[in-house]
């Protein structure tokens, strides 16, 4: 192919959202709405205990007396909760019990999105679980994980298979009750994975969640609980993708993660949910709630997010540093474009002594989009010794660009010491001007700069991730320039 | 509506009614104050302005109209906890009501300077009074400011306008008189209009007639709104110095125009409750905002500093550095916005707030925001907290210094640094003497 060619074809692909394709297969639907009987529909499906029903119910009732927080720098229309379906699964025979038992069509979905299951199965690398819609499809390495004692699989299996580890720590950072939209998933949550790293074990590979949303009038709940027993480790990814629709699709997730005596944690995403079209019509209201909870001496537990999809996103990836020595460490780059919106930051609380947090937050805006840092900063009477650094930095692209910072930093111990920084600005002339003139065109010029500027978040992401974040980047910006 | 809304309600009623208004848009504009008091009563934590600082015990007051007050021996004590600077004018205002009998006469007489008290120049132009109250803090979502509205009639009016010769910078004398056992309430206006081309040195000194840490409760809720028309310049150098037991809640409101300058500090070192609310509105190009300040709150002591910057034309630059000091169960806050509007290309803007906690129970709360809607702009917050530098108390015990003094020259340091800021000689010495006392007074 001439090289002329092969780059009108890449401008192609890169112009349209490249993951909006929809996948025809027959879909298991719960009724549209949301009430008692769903959830009792919901857990019956997922073949659950008496105790999780009830929990689920108690949720419920809780939401229902909760009103949808305002706080937030984001504007949307009123979402209509009983205009969705809550349960969304591929229709499928039996459980698949291994990958070839898995419907052709899904390995094919996945495939296309970049994450060919089987191949997984067969190179060294990454442990897969898939979630489509409601419904884990597949797990993959399952074997020599569980030989090598950790769990890794959906949380509705982990329900059956591990009930006690799971009564235990569910809802025990995250409570039912915390805020709107985590009480909404407490009740409605469908799937979502579940690993345990027993005491000792470095988990020699990476794990990770694909979630899709395919089905339309769904929103996608899940909820994951990671729990790092004393002195262990693991590294677990997260990548999400949905079709290209007209209306809007919640997604409201929980991720809720205990690390113990020793134990380290490192949770990243990628976040390409379809942020809707150049107009600001379509894409997925991204209302997470992820938190940490460092309980053990010297836990470590690390964020880093690569947020570029969502037409609205509200995420605060939180640690609770209870254990001494304990340390956070949150790292985020957000890009929004066209109409996206995006309140995201993070919550260090310092409770044990000589606790640590770090926090890097590159913010980019461009097109039309407005971009808001929120973080917290809290130093407990008893954080002795308690360390924070923070840096925001933000980049304005365009004149039509908002980008705010909006950090609180409360401390009530004298020992301890915070420094919170900022800075907005857009992109320097003299970088721009020094690219062009070594003849990479604005587009590319902008990338560079760009993905240098976040080379601080993007270089903490395992190596598979960081090509593809950096790609990311590039594309989120398409359009942003001339 | 609380309890305390109703004390507070019922003395600014009894002062509309004392001084009656007779022009019917100031009257009206009156009426829309208490009405919007009424309605919000309070703020409580959960407005967001409001998250850090309570002002619920209130409700456990109940306020009387302030006396005349004012006597020899009250002048005196005030005078000692006030800023000296030798070269100005001084305008006493005892209660929020001016004393020509005990202020520089020449204050009164200077060329390209007007001064009237609020009601004598209501009475004069009423048209005139109503232009120059600020807008920026709406009588619905601020509380006290609706309240001070309802009370119009104590404060005064300073019009400059451009002379040949500088005008000898003025003084303001507030002193609160508070009789033990009774809760004043306080509700002084000012406004201050310096003129195209024109420029003032504005001195403030907030004390307590007792000084220090005696004196009756009272609740000072003082409202200055100021305009700088093309290239005006006000220097405005305040010190809030009142009894251990006064509350202070002010709030600043202020419209610069093309190429004029704002060059304000704030030095907070007494009282129970001081909040300082601040609306820097910048309206042409180069206008110029610098809000810097220091603070230290001891035992019993709570100080806000909430500021909102609008950069509302392109080309304008604010400054804002505030360092606080907090020792005992003392607790600061700070909670500053930069805001740069779409239009507001080439913009600057810088924020910085620290805090030094000197013991436990300290608490220092921070909340710098910045939000920025032009791309073309370099702006930057910074915060910070932490305590004393273990090696630097080390490094002057190794010199001979004991640990008490060694501290005190660190926190000196420290706040030397802010007060630096301050470019005038002799504004700076003053700021730097209180300073001092106040080290003297903790050790």
């Amino acid at each position: 192919m001439a090289a002329t060619d092969s780059t009108a074809q890449t401008v192609k692909e890169l112009e349209r959202y490249k993951y909006g394709f929809e996948t025809n297969i027959e879909t298991e639907l719960a009724p549209k709405g949301l009430n008692e009987d769903i959830i009792r529909f919901i857990s019956a499906k997922k073949e659950e205990p008496e105790w999780l029903l009830e929990w689920r119910l108690k949720a419920y009732r809780q939401w229902l007396t909760m009103t949808e927080p305002t706080w937030a720098n984001v504007r949307y229309p009123a979402i209509d909760f009983q205009d969705a379906h809550y349960y969304a699964a591929p229709r499928q025979k039996i459980a698949p019990k291994s990958l070839e038992e898995v419907d052709p069509e899904l390995l094919r979905t996945y495939e296309k999105l970049g994450i060919p299951l089987r191949e997984q199965e067969a190179l060294a690398g990454v442990a897969v679980d898939a979630v489509f819609d409601s419904v884990s499809v597949a797990t993959t390495y399952k074997k020599r994980l569980e030989e090598m004692g950790v769990i890794f699989c959906a949380i509705s299996e982990a329900v059956k298979k591990y009930p006690d580890l799971v009564r235990k720590y569910l809802g025990s950072v995250v409570p039912p009750g915390d805020n709107f939209y985590a009480c909404l998933n407490s009740a409605v949550f469908t799937d979502g994975s579940f690993v345990y790293v027993p005491k000792g074990l470095r988990c020699p590979m990476e794990l990770s969640t694909y979630f899709r949303i395919n089905e339309k009038n769904t929103g996608q709940f899940e909820r994951t609980l990671i729990v790092c027993d004393d002195g262990a480790y693991v590294s677990y990814l997260e990548g999400c993708t949905a079709p290209q629709r007209d209306e809007n699709q919640l997604h409201a997730a929980v991720v809720e993660l205990v690390a113990l005596d020793d134990a380290e944690i490192k949770y990243s995403t990628v976040q390409n949910w379809y942020p809707g079209d150049a107009e600001g019509k379509g894409g997925i209201y991204n209302f997470v709630t992820k938190r940490a909870a460092c309980r053990g001496r010297n836990s470590k537990v690390m964020w880093t997010q690569v947020e570029t999809g969502s037409a609205v996103t509200w995420k605060y990836p939180s640690c609770i540093l209870q254990g001494e020595n304990s340390v956070g460490e949150f790292y985020s780059v957000a890009i929004t474009n066209n109409h996206q919106q995006a309140d995201t930051g993070t919550k260090m609380i310092h409770i044990g002594k000589n606790t640590r947090s770090k926090i890097i937050s590159k913010g980019i805006s461009a097109g039309h989009s407005d971009q808001t840092y929120r973080g917290l900063v809290r130093i407990q009477p008893g954080a002795d010794g308690a360390r924070n650094f923070t840096q925001c930095d933000s980049l304005l692209i365009g004149d039509q660009c908002g980008a705010h910072t909006v950090p609180y930093i409360e401390t009530k111990n004298p020992t301890a010491r915070t420094e919170h920084e900022a800075t907005a600005s857009r992109i320097s002339e003299d970088q721009l001007f020094y690219c062009l003139q070594r003849g990479l065109n604005p587009e590319d010029a902008v990338g560079l700069i760009v993905n240098g500027f976040c080379k601080e978040v993007l270089q903490t992401l395992p190596m598979e991730f960081a090509v593809e974040a950096q790609k990311l980047v590039a594309i989120s910006l398409e359009g942003s320039v001339g | 509506m609380t309890a305390s809304a109703l004390s507070l309600v019922t003395v600014t009623e009894a002062a509309q009614a004392a001084a009656p208004l007779t022009d019917a848009a100031l009257t009206a504009l009156r009426a829309e104050g208490l009405t919007a008091f009424a309605a919000h009563g309070l703020p409580t934590r959960t407005h967001e302005r409001w998250k850090y600082t309570r002002v619920s015990p209130l409700a456990e007051v109940s306020f009387v109209a302030a006396p005349t007050g004012g006597d020899a021996t009250a002048i005196q004590t005030a005078e000692e906890q006030a800023l000296n600077v030798p070269g100005a004018l001084r305008l006493v205002l005892v209660n929020g009501r001016l004393r020509p009998d005990l202020s520089d006469a020449a204050a009164l007489t200077q060329a390209g300077v007007s001064i009237q008290t609020l009601s004598d120049a209501i009475a004069t132009d009423a048209a005139a009074v109503k232009a120059g109250l600020g807008q920026a803090l709406a009588l619905a979502d601020n509380p006290f400011v609706a309240l001070n509205t309802a009370a119009l009639s104590d404060g005064l009016v300073i019009r400059v306008s451009a002379t040949p010769q500088a005008a000898t910078p003025l003084h303001l004398l507030w002193i609160t008189d508070a009789a033990a056992g009774a809760a004043v309430l306080v509700q002084p206006r000012l406004l201050v209009e310096i003129g195209r081309g024109a420029a003032l040195t504005l001195i403030e000194s907030q004390v307590g007639a007792t000084g220090g840490d005696t004196g009756g409760d009272s609740l000072t809720n003082r409202v200055s709104d100021i305009t700088l028309g093309d290239d005006a310049r006000l220097t405005h150098i305040s010190l809030h110095n009142d009894s251990r037991q006064a509350r202070l809640l002010t709030a600043l409101q202020a419209r610069i125009q093309r190429g004029a300058v704002y060059d304000g500090f704030a030095l907070t070192l007494g009282g129970a409750l001081v909040r300082a609310d601040l609306r820097v509105e910048l309206l042409g190009p180069g206008a110029e905002a610098r809000l810097n300040g220091a603070y230290a709150a001891g035992t019993g002591q709570h100080v806000d500093t909430t500021s909102f910057i609008d950069h509302a034309a392109p080309h304008c630059t604010s400054a804002q550095t505030l360092k606080g000091v907090l020792d005992g169960t003392g607790r600061g806050v700070f909670q500053g916005r930069v805001n740069v509007q779409r239009i507001a290309q080439k913009t600057d803007g810088h924020q910085l707030h620290k805090a030094l906690l000197l013991s436990r129970g300290a608490e220092v709360d921070t909340k710098p925001e910045l939000t920025i809607f032009a791309d073309d702009v370099k702006c930057s917050h910074g915060a910070a907290t932490g305590e004393l530098d273990e090696d630097a108390l080390f490094y002057l015990q190794a010199r001979g210094l004991d640990p008490d003094t060694a501290r005190s020259l660190l926190i000196e340091g420290f706040l030397d640094d802010v007060v630096e800021l301050v470019s005038d000689d002799a504004l700076r010495d003053a700021l730097t003497a209180k300073i001092h006392q106040w080290l003297e007074s903790r050790s």
